[in-house]
């Protein structure tokens, strides 16, 4: 999980983790209140099967003692939020809404205790953020931006031939999407390459002095961090990777940058340039 | 219009296929079950094969036309079974009862009323959010592009998803798990666009899987109640809707419902404590191991992380037992612990260079 590690945290980072992962405690509370209740009035009920589950991942998994010593040891830091996965605590709660809204008899009654429960659930919960607010909407049935259809129509345009598979070097807003919609195109920039630029190692480390990495991070400083000190290395590695095709978005400094260093401007979309990769022409 | 089209009958067609699955393994296993039960076991049983069949293939690099020419035999022979099963048991069941589909929509509604529109709606509002959520997550360049990829080159993951081109090795922690190559089957078998298979067809599949376990596990919570099951899904849509981080199963659900892992979280763990409850309340029921291994078998195939089932297994299983006091089940325990450890196996023996999967 981001920004926790066991070596930091030690025997805390179970806590860490839980608190990452829930954001507020107000459902793992309303859960605790429900497991007090079984405990108190459904001794002879299924629901005991929740109170099994907790113990039995407190004592194992969830113990700071045994994460500390046997989790650290298999590598599975980054995914330890998995583990939280698997203590039933959302259906559980729901069973105990539901428990709550049968307790009822009367049918209004019911009804208002429905209205009730979900009040509670909507107040005390964390809104998914995309979903419930911001709601990411899609452009197209392909769920990509409508101009990296675009995009692509005008890079097959600009092909030496209809089967041709170029690299292309697209800017971070299309680099992880592009093949998912077009795998014809073969990208210069890899996403695990782009991630450990931007200063995250979760996807992989690289090492600094590798070339394959030198000629990614050369290309991700002019296109993604707009870092123009270094116009040798940024045309070499365009060279080297045999890219064809730079896509980024528009911005003047960068339109300028790449038609002085090699590139020719062969189409536009409402957001993004595109450019074919030629090289410097010798004088 | 065309993929829209395509994506609909890709859906229907997947449907059945897990219907007459799970309508097959009913009749083997013997189980009582409508055909929520019948689905979620058809879904867990596919997968389950889908993973012993697809892995050896893509590991001997058999190329994505034929192995989706064997699938589609297996599913062909599946389908006839499941159909002619179908109509044996409809004819018998209109024999024995002389019911007809008024009287079984009656016995319905007297059974769910109200209730089940209600949760209905819930489940078609969540198939809504996750056809018209824009996703942005990274994860989805492998999960996504892998099935692109492997539809393009006509290979089973031989490519390297981000980049294009061929690989040299396979990724262990990835291709052991293969359920993007069932998109990439499904793709090429009915030519829906993988973008479309993967985050519309296959969201909106494991979004209703997904559900019906939760109605399941409400039905052995409830003693067989329904209104109250169905109560219960309305209830976790919502709870699942305000869990936001971007950690949890919600979050999973609704904006990574295409993804392995987010199967995990909401259908593979919520089938344990499903079986959890059978077992508890089944004591003697042996069916309830058979469906626990094939969900530990399935988990598999749907992501590498399925490493950490055994622990999910023993969280349910071993307090049951206890509850219980039935510890003669504690063999098929293990038994159901079987998969992860082969797989955990391979993955570290690969890990640690014992083993290399080449891919090229």
């Amino acid at each position: 999980m981001a920004g926790v590690t066991i070596e930091e945290l030690g025997l805390k980072f179970v806590k860490a983790c839980m608190k990452l992962y829930w954001g507020s405690w107000w459902y793992p509370f309303l859960f605790a209140v429900g497991l007090l209740c079984t405990l108190i009035w459904g001794r002879k009920k299924s629901s005991r099967i929740f109170i099994g589950y907790t113990v039995f991942l407190f004592l194992t998994v969830y113990n700071p003692v045994v994460v500390k010593y046997i989790i650290a040891k298999l590598d599975f830091e980054n995914e330890y939020y998995r583990f939280i996965w698997i203590l039933p605590v959302i259906p559980a709660i729901a069973y105990y809404g539901v428990s709550f809204v049968c307790a009822f008899k009367k049918r209004w009654l019911k009804a208002a205790a429905v209205i009730a429960v979900l009040g509670v659930f909507i107040c005390l919960g964390n809104p998914l953020d995309g979903v419930v607010k911001n709601f990411a909407c899609i452009e197209n049935i392909y769920k990509v931006p409508d101009e990296l259809i675009e995009i692509c129509e005008i890079l097959h345009q600009n092909m030496e031939k209809p089967t041709a598979r170029p690299r292309v070097v697209f800017d971070n807003s299309l680099n992880n999407i592009a093949r998912q919609y077009d795998p014809q195109l073969r990208l210069t920039i890899s996403r695990n390459a782009s991630i450990y630029r931007a200063g995250s190692t979760v996807a992989g480390e690289y090492r600094e002095d590798s070339r394959t990495y030198k000629r990614q991070k050369a290309i991700l400083d002019v296109i993604d961090y707009q870092i123009y000190d270094h116009a040798k290395k940024f045309r070499k590695a365009l060279k080297k990777t045999k890219t064809k095709f730079v896509v980024v978005r528009k911005n003047e400094e960068l339109q300028a940058f790449l038609l002085k260093n090699g590139c020719e401007q062969i189409g536009e979309t409402d957001s993004y340039n595109i450019f074919r990769y030629v090289g410097l022409k010798k004088k | 219009m065309r993929e829209v089209c395509l994506a609909c009958i890709g859906f229907i067609l997947e449907m059945i296929v897990f219907f007459a699955a799970g309508r097959l393994l009913s009749k083997v296993l013997k189980v009582k079950g409508n055909l929520s039960l019948q689905l979620v076991l058809g879904y867990l049983v596919y997968f389950a094969v889908f993973e012993v069949v697809m892995v050896p293939m893509t590991l001997l690099w058999v190329p994505l036309n034929v192995a989706s020419v064997v699938w589609a035999l297996l599913v062909v022979i599946c389908l006839a079974g499941g159909s002619l099963l179908r109509n044996g048991g409809w004819k018998r069941h209109k024999k024995t009862s002389g019911k007809g589909i008024k009287e079984g929509l009656k016995q319905l509604w007297k059974e769910h009323s109200i209730m089940l529109l209600a949760a209905v709606a819930v489940v078609l509002f969540q198939c809504l959010i996750v056809i018209s959520y824009q996703d942005t997550t990274v994860d989805a360049t492998y999960y996504v592009g892998t099935v692109s990829t492997s539809v393009y080159t006509n290979t089973l993951g031989r490519y390297d998803p981000f980049r294009g081109g061929i690989l040299k090795a396979f990724q262990a922690r990835y291709i052991l798990s293969a359920y993007p190559m069932n998109n990439a089957v499904w793709c090429k078998l009915l030519g829906i666009h993988p973008i479309v298979q993967a985050k519309v067809v296959m969201s909106c599949i494991n979004v209703i899987i997904s559900n019906l376990i939760i109605y399941q596990i409400g039905k052995h919570l409830f003693d067989n109640n329904r209104k109250k099951a169905d109560l219960m899904i309305i209830f976790v849509c919502v709870l699942q809707l305000f869990c936001g981080t971007i950690y949890t199963t919600g979050t999973f659900f609704f904006t990574r419902s295409y993804e392995g892992k987010a199967i995990l979280a909401n259908i593979a763990f919520p089938a344990v404590l499903m079986c959890a409850l059978w077992f508890y309340q089944q004591k003697n029921e042996k069916k309830v191991w058979v469906v626990l291994f094939l969900t530990a078998a399935s988990a598999l195939a749907f992501s590498g992380s399925a490493i950490i089932f055994p622990a999910a297994i023993l969280a349910g299983m071993v307090p049951a037992m206890l509850m219980n006091r039935k510890f003669s089940a504690i063999p098929y325990c293990i038994l159901c612990m079987i998969p992860s450890g082969i797989y955990a196996a391979v993955y570290f023996a690969c890990k640690l260079g014992l083993i290399r999967l080449a891919a090229s």
